[in-house]
């Protein structure tokens, strides 16, 4: 399945949007795929999990409401990553 | 703790000075609390805000110029043209430390001068001078003169043409960037023929308990503020407008009037476009370590303009709300509204409400004076930015807001306002609970009583889900509360990205000598929030009040994240309701008896 990857802010390094091909469902395997083309990006994983204080928003939708990495995507999903401009000490 | 207000009466040519005691102090801390206190005090109901008997209320706070950090800021108060009640704003810049080296903490001024004047103040002195020669100019020439003419060493207030033609949305602008903006303080600056405010910088030093255990408390405050991402990383590097890219994707914000919550173009007005092309350099206030200033300079035509911003209010109020996507326009109109001294959010909004209009057949051709009213004419929103400062043509009829504009010409629900006061940057259909914080702001749509972006979409102080309305009064409140002691002390709103009431009690105490605990100093919050509510409820504004636009009640979001998604306001606002103590937007007697007001 193909998604579109958005990225934002010190992250977009002149990349700005990337279209990825990527075999399972979830956001995790779609990651995968967008790592092994850019590797220093794997910085927004952390322990299995988004990294504290970046964020993944699935059409919009922070995938902390949703499933996580285990959100299910779907063709031609949208998916943007900003860096720590969100999030603070979460007290 | 003790106050040295100055006190001006214009019409009388009087000057005197009054202080404010420990115990005044405690119950309203200073600045937004303070400056309501007096006026509810010392103004009747039903007054023109115009009239003598406005009072013009510039406030600084125990923290104001202390080694607090971001406590560069000063407060403004009187009532609003533009609403009809509670006016107040505050402002970043340098005046508000000079004001309390130079030897006040605030200024009242009421009544009206014969002619244009300003104020001088040097070292405990005060004198009102004649302003008829800086009368017409711009906030930046007006600045410029005063500075040729006295020296370098002072710092200025000022209004420019739109406060001196009453212009509903006229504001007071510091530092040439920086502005008291919002409810229209400007036009009650100019109804009062006062042009300007000079200080000259002091020496004397605000008045701190115990020097050593505030060191400790600001090293500790620092090093969060530094370590947040938000205030140490986003807000440096890529100013307010980092938000742009964020809001748009998560679909609220508000697009051609609140049509829809995704602007197609975003990207061009974002924070990342302007560190990409215009940015010179970034800014502070005094006394911040944040910087989220941008200082900008357009060279090419026909928008050159050596100024600051956008920031992210502007980027939207003068972009997306317009359908407008060319940034060197959006910053020529941005730095226009500076020197003008007008506030941008009001004036885009109403601009983006004739778009509307106009697109309804509403507004005739030969009211336009040969402007093109259709979305996203960048040459209109610049144009119309002189137009409305100078009420010339069609710019008259933006001088007075969305809400008297949409009722004139049939459509009021095409304003995008809540108590007449125009909607920021964020769509409540897609943050419900900053939707609660616009119905139930005291002085009409606002993002700063109660930001809610900061829960709903940022994840501080946790993250909440912003499609939902659960649980979201009781943030709501907290907010209103802990803001208006932020308002009050007085420091800059950024600050609580990083800390909280914790952060601000521990360098209150020893600024005080207080001995306070955290429930003490959110109740303080919590009657400041409540006067102010008691000050709109004596000029006929309550439960009625309290609500929103129909566009965000009634029509689904048509697009993006939210899309579907209208504001479940009524179940919000009854348990909002619940939590304060109000019946219909109004303070029961038990609630007033323990909150120890009037």
């Amino acid at each position: 399945m193909k998604v579109k990857f958005k990225l934002y802010a010190s992250l977009r390094r002149g990349r700005g949007t990337v279209e990825v091909e990527f075999k399972g469902k979830t956001l995790r395997d779609a990651l995968r795929e967008l790592f092994k083309i850019y590797p220093d990006l794997s910085e927004i994983v952390e322990r299995d999990r988004v990294k504290e204080f970046y964020k993944i928003f699935v059409n919009g939708r922070d995938v902390e409401h949703l499933e996580g990495l285990d959100t299910e995507l779907k063709e031609g999903d949208e998916i943007a990553i900003f860096p720590p401009i969100a999030g603070g000490l979460n007290r | 703790m003790e106050y040295t207000i100055l006190r001006v009466d214009l019409s009388k040519d009087k000057i005197w000075e009054e202080k404010v005691g420990e115990k005044v102090i405690k119950k309203y801390l200073g600045g937004r609390g303070l400056g309501v206190k007096i006026l509810y005090e010392e103004t009747e109901a039903g007054i023109d805000p115009f009239g003598e008997e406005n009072r013009l209320i510039f406030m600084t706070g125990y923290a104001t110029g202390t080694a607090v950090p971001l406590s560069g800021r000063f407060h403004v108060i009187t009532k609003s043209p533009l609403t009809g009640g509670i006016g107040d704003s505050n402002c970043g810049g340098q005046f508000g430390p000079m004001l309390r080296f130079a030897g006040y903490e605030g200024i009242v001024v009421q009544g009206i001068a014969d002619n244009p004047v300003y104020l001088y103040i040097e070292d405990g002195h005060a004198e009102l001078r004649d302003a008829s020669h800086l009368w017409g100019k711009g906030t930046w020439s007006t600045e410029d003169t005063l500075r040729e003419e006295l020296g370098k060493d002072i710092n200025i207030v000022s209004i420019g043409p739109a406060g001196e033609n009453k212009v509903m949305m006229a504001a007071i602008i510091n530092d040439k960037h920086r502005a008291a903006g919002r409810t229209g303080v400007g036009a009650v600056m100019g109804s009062k023929k006062l042009k300007a405010i000079v200080v000259r910088k002091g020496k004397r030093k605000p008045e701190v308990h115990d020097e050593a255990k505030l060191k400790e408390a600001v090293e500790n405050v620092r090093r969060i503020v530094r370590e947040s991402p938000v205030t140490g990383e986003a807000l440096p590097t890529y100013g307010t407008a980092v938000l742009v890219n964020i809001i748009n994707e998560t679909g609220g914000f508000p697009t051609r009037n609140f049509k829809t919550g995704v602007f197609e173009k975003a990207n061009e007005i974002s924070g990342e476009k302007i560190a990409e092309t215009y940015l010179v350099r970034k800014k502070a206030c005094w006394g911040c370590i944040v910087a989220c200033g941008r200082v900008t300079k357009v060279e090419t035509p026909p928008y050159q303009v050596d100024g600051e911003g956008p920031e992210y209010e502007t980027a939207w109020s003068l972009g997306a709300m317009c359908g407008i996507s060319d940034l060197a326009a959006v910053i020529k109109a941005h730095n226009l509204c500076d020197d003008l001294g007008m506030d941008p959010i009001s004036f885009g909004s109403t601009v983006a409400c004739a778009m509307e209009l106009y697109e309804n057949g509403k507004i005739p051709e030969e009211k336009l004076g040969g402007l093109k009213l259709e979305w996203g004419n960048p040459q209109t929103v610049v144009e119309l930015a002189w137009r409305t400062a100078f009420r010339d043509g069609f710019g008259d009829e933006i001088a007075m807001g969305a809400k008297r504009l949409a009722e004139k010409y049939g459509m009021p629900d095409l304003a995008m306002h809540v108590k007449g006061l125009e909607l920021p940057a964020y769509d409540p259909r897609a943050y419900k609970g900053h939707g609660l914080g616009y119905a139930t702001s005291n002085r009409g749509g606002c993002h700063l009583r109660a930001y809610m972006i900061a829960p709903e979409v940022l994840g501080i102080p946790e993250k909440l889900d912003p499609l939902t309305p659960e649980g979201k009064a009781q943030w709501v409140k907290i907010f209103q509360d802990l803001f208006c002691i932020v308002d009050s002390m007085v420091v800059c709103k950024f600050i609580t990205f990083a800390v909280g009431a914790e952060e601000l009690l521990s360098v209150t105490n020893p600024i005080t000598g207080w001995d306070w605990n955290v429930d003490e100093f959110m109740k303080a919050g919590e009657r400041i929030y409540n006067l102010e509510r008691l000050y709109i409820n004596r000029e006929g504004f309550d439960g009625k009040d309290d609500t929103l636009p129909k566009r965000l009640l009634e029509e689904p979001m048509p697009e993006g994240a939210a899309k579907g998604h209208v504001v479940e306001l009524d179940k919000m606002l009854e348990e909002f309701y619940r939590i304060r103590g109000w019946v219909n937007g109004k303070p029961t007697e038990e609630k007033l008896r323990e909150l120890d007001i009037p």
